[in-house]
């Protein structure tokens, strides 16, 4: 097990919305930046958790609602031109991570986000879902 | 595991019509082959009507997978439910897809919501994909991958059928 502000083998995405996985596969939908809606900013860097203990009372990622983790390498992330930093102490939330270099989910990057996005779902090594109470 | 053989329905009535030469002693020969045509007529609206019933089901199937999104336990103020806009344009272009591709029974593999009020539908067959994402306003955009390459195409009825036809030329 990676210790706290390390980054390990692997990392994991939330999935904070369940129809991100389905049939023991992930949709492109949980790698891809949200852009700026109303008052959101544009996302800029993916969230991703260094560790994964979670049970249905600690959630690393914070979620009201979360229905597991999406488990993938970081070598796999690094050999799509995209880089993952632990940024927990800068950002003072244990467990987190970020992928950098995600273009813009819209404009002219759209469709390389589409494909940077499925290339990730395709990359997982895992899904632990949840178990539910 | 072994692939199904579509039923040949008109099989039982070709071997009944060739049936028919050693019956002709018999004089039954033209009464058989009366038989076996009308059979073989009959086969072939039952054919019809189950490749129609077989259309219907995809419909219901997409229809299905579409209201499930309107789970509204899904949805929170930062994940916002698909707005009517983006169902009803996401609905109208599939249905009018799929009724043009007959026997088209490939559904997508995801149907999801974006979260900003949009919906995504993804198929996939081998290194083909095809995604259509739909904006809250029922603004449509159509995104095709075939291994490496990718790009966005005019979201048009025409250009979701012929590529939908082109997922399953793999």
């Amino acid at each position: 097990m990676s210790e706290p502000n390390s980054l390990g083998v692997t990392v994991f995405r939330a999935i904070s919305y369940k129809r991100w996985v389905k049939g023991g596969q992930v949709a492109p939908d949980a790698f891809y930046l949200r852009p700026a809606k109303n008052d959101r900013k544009a996302e800029t860097e993916l969230s991703m958790l260094t560790q994964a203990n979670c049970s249905n009372e600690i959630c690393f990622a914070n979620l009201n609602d979360c229905f597991g983790e999406i488990e993938i390498q970081v070598e796999s992330i690094r050999q799509l031109g995209l880089d993952i930093i632990d940024d927990s102490e800068k950002l003072n939330i244990p467990y987190h991570a970020s992928i950098l270099n995600l273009p813009p989910h819209e404009g002219d990057t759209l469709a390389q986000a589409e494909f940077l996005a499925g290339e990730l779902a395709k990359k997982f090594v895992q899904i632990k879902e949840r178990p539910k109470t | 595991m072994a692939e199904a053989v579509p039923y040949n329905y008109t099989k039982p009535f070709v071997d009944i019509m060739n049936v028919r030469t050693f019956s002709a002693s018999e004089g039954r020969s033209v009464e058989l082959f009366k038989i076996a045509e009308q059979a073989m007529r009959d086969a072939v609206e039952i054919r019809h009507s189950a490749s129609e019933e077989k259309q219907q089901q995809t419909e219901r199937d997409l229809l299905v997978s579409l209201a499930e999104l309107d789970d509204e336990s899904d949805y929170n103020e930062e994940f916002l439910m698909p707005s009517e806009s983006a169902i009803n344009a996401t609905r109208n272009v599939l249905l009018q897809a799929y009724r043009s591709l007959a026997n088209f029974s490939l559904l997508p593999k995801f149907i999801t919501a974006d979260g900003d009020g949009g919906i995504r539908i993804q198929w996939q067959n081998g290194a083909r994909e095809l995604r259509l994402l739909c904006s809250d306003e029922g603004a449509l955009k159509l995104y095709w991958q075939d291994g490496n390459n990718y790009d966005l195409e005019e979201p048009e009825v025409a250009n979701i059928i012929s590529r939908l036809k082109w997922l399953k030329e793999v």
